[in-house]
């Protein structure tokens, strides 16, 4: 079952005349109850897409679905969007303003849906602070006074606390140390069982990914070249790309590549070692395992 | 055999700040040749240990102990000392490339005046051959283009690289690589660490690898130095490190580790 699809989706930037295909015609799902992971380099489009799909910008083509909802045109479906799919950003200290308190960030967050008192509040505050690993003694805290995995705690609350059913995380432990990391990704688990949450979850790190996600989309300048179920994807990657995200995160790769993408045809072209004539003509997705595609001509 | 570098019972502490003690009684020893890891939790101390070594603490830092290299105490040393010192002897390679370059000054800009503060290199005649030669080794192959860009219209990568080739154009024996990649994409992480790895084979430099990536200890690192709120806490080989950690703060910071890789 999907919670979310896209069809299509486009997002493209203009910067200095020239059309930035940001996102660009990408078909992805969120599963229920499972989580959904998105691999790419930085620039890649990873964080656009997050956006867009919560609408932080107007898609500038394809379809949105949110629980068989066309959800497209965000801007007339703000409340319908934005109490079921929710964010964690990626660094804790830049998307908690720093001149609220904990409670006051809650709280506001809270009042979005809910008419409730201060006091019926504070309750459900320190509710969802408990769930995130908090106690009440960070209520009247300022960001600046909590550490990184404790801020990053603070945003999981504020993402949780009007129950939505999708939460993005965008890199969400990419700033934090490894122990750090460990217990968020813990937390993340226990409450996507608790809260039945269906996750989608942005990194380049392959590792981590590894150990979170269910099903997969690998992203190259923005179009989405390989996707499948985590199992499959990590025993037979096929793509070149993934197969070079894969060299990179066991710091084999070595050759300077030239970063960049080619204007037709195949988005990877330009960095690809079997670069064939067909490449001119943009790929198809191919599925060669049940749930498995490949956007490549020579697989 | 005698060692390249060797700190001794080294404590620092900062002045004001909420954290008084960054370092307590750190000692250890860099062997010619080695890629030593410091390794730690953010806030143990790894890059006060790195700014201790070249002496660029803020001033008014408490400072006890010594950072024996060739036989004097970098600590003690006078301004005209450590000039022979910094970016000569020892050069770093700090976290944020874009934070290391002058934004205001071209990348090529920030080559000639290094080499002007170094006098064996200023000298030399052809010093555009000799810095595109530099680059060159580093990775970057446009080097006409890069020379003549400000910082901010590089990549990370390229910024990385040319600070790289900044910190090797000396010809050092000591590179401090303060957290090189953790700011770098993993295809670019991967490069630049095979970079560095080149480079060391070529030129015989002594790396000291700071990081909090147990990853790359583990491909990098011949030994490691674990540090733990400013104190060592273990000094190992990689493979016992991995195996059999002694210390409990070591065990919790390996065992976390592997659980997010397996």
């Amino acid at each position: 079952m999907n919670i979310v699809e896209t069809k299509g989706l486009k997002k493209y930037f203009k910067r200095k005349k020239q059309l930035i295909k940001a996102v660009d015609g990408v078909d992805i799902f969120i599963k229920k109850k499972q989580v959904t992971a998105l691999v790419g380099e930085s620039g890649c489009g990873k964080t656009t897409l997050a956006k867009t799909l919560l609408g932080f910008y107007n898609a500038d083509g394809g379809r949105i679905i949110l629980e068989d909802k066309d959800i497209t045109r965000i801007r007339e479906n703000y409340s319908f969007v934005r109490e079921r799919i929710q964010i964690v950003f990626q660094n804790p200290s830049l998307s908690i303003d720093p001149r609220y308190t904990v409670f006051r960030t809650l709280l506001e967050t809270l009042r979005v849906f809910k008419k409730v008192s201060i006091e019926m509040a504070k309750g459900t505050i320190i509710d969802f602070l408990n769930k995130a690993g908090l106690d009440e003694t960070c209520l009247y805290l300022y960001p600046h006074q909590l550490s990184g995995g404790q801020a990053q705690r603070v945003s999981i609350a504020r993402a949780l606390i009007n129950n939505p059913r999708v939460v993005i995380l965008d890199e969400p432990t990419s700033n934090l140390d490894v122990s750090t990391t460990v217990k968020i990704i813990d937390l993340l688990a226990e409450l996507k069982d608790k809260e039945s949450l269906s996750y989608f979850f942005i990194s380049h790190n392959l590792k981590l990914i590894a150990k979170v996600a269910d099903y997969i989309f690998v992203m190259y300048y923005g179009k989405i070249v390989e996707c499948g179920p985590k199992d499959i994807l990590y025993r037979n990657p096929l793509h070149p790309y993934t197969k070079l995200l894969i060299e990179a995160s066991e710091y084999k790769l070595k050759s300077a590549y030239i970063q960049g993408k080619s204007k037709e045809g195949c988005v990877f072209r330009g960095r690809c070692a079997i670069e064939k004539p067909h490449c001119e003509v943009e790929p198809e997705a191919k599925e060669v395992e049940p749930g498995h595609f490949v956007f490549c001509h020579y697989i | 055999m005698k060692p390249l570098l060797s700190v001794n019972n080294l404590s620092v502490a900062y002045a004001g700040g909420r954290i008084k003690e960054a370092l307590k009684n750190a000692s250890f020893k860099l062997y010619k040749g080695e890629i030593l890891g410091i390794v730690g939790e953010s806030g143990s101390g790894k890059t006060t240990l790195a700014s201790s070594i070249l002496n660029i603490l803020p001033s008014g830092t408490k400072k006890e102990g010594e950072v024996i290299f060739e036989g004097r105490n970098i600590l003690k040393m006078n301004d005209k000392e450590l000039r022979n010192i910094r970016g000569n002897r020892i050069s770093i390679v700090f976290q944020e490339p874009a934070a290391s370059f002058n934004p205001v000054l071209t990348v090529g800009y920030h080559f000639l005046e290094f080499m002007g503060k170094n006098s064996a290199m200023n000298k030399r005649e052809n010093k555009g051959r000799i810095i595109e030669d530099l680059l060159r080794k580093s990775g970057i192959y446009d080097t006409k283009r890069v020379l003549k860009s400000y910082p901010h219209e590089l990549s990370g990568g390229q910024l990385q690289r040319a600070m790289i080739a900044l910190a090797i154009s000396s010809n050092p024996d000591i590179l401090i690589a303060d957290e090189p990649t953790s700011s770098l994409d993993v295809t670019v992480e991967s490069q630049i660490v095979n970079l560095l790895l080149e480079l060391r084979k070529e030129l015989g430099f002594t790396i000291l690898f700071i990081t909090h990536n147990l990853g790359l200890v583990k491909v990098l690192c011949n030994r490691v130095v674990f540090l733990y709120r400013g104190e060592v806490k273990e000094i190992t080989d990689t493979k016992s490190l991995f195996l059999r950690p002694k210390h409990e703060s070591t065990k919790v910071f390996i065992n976390d580790y592997l659980r997010l890789v397996s």
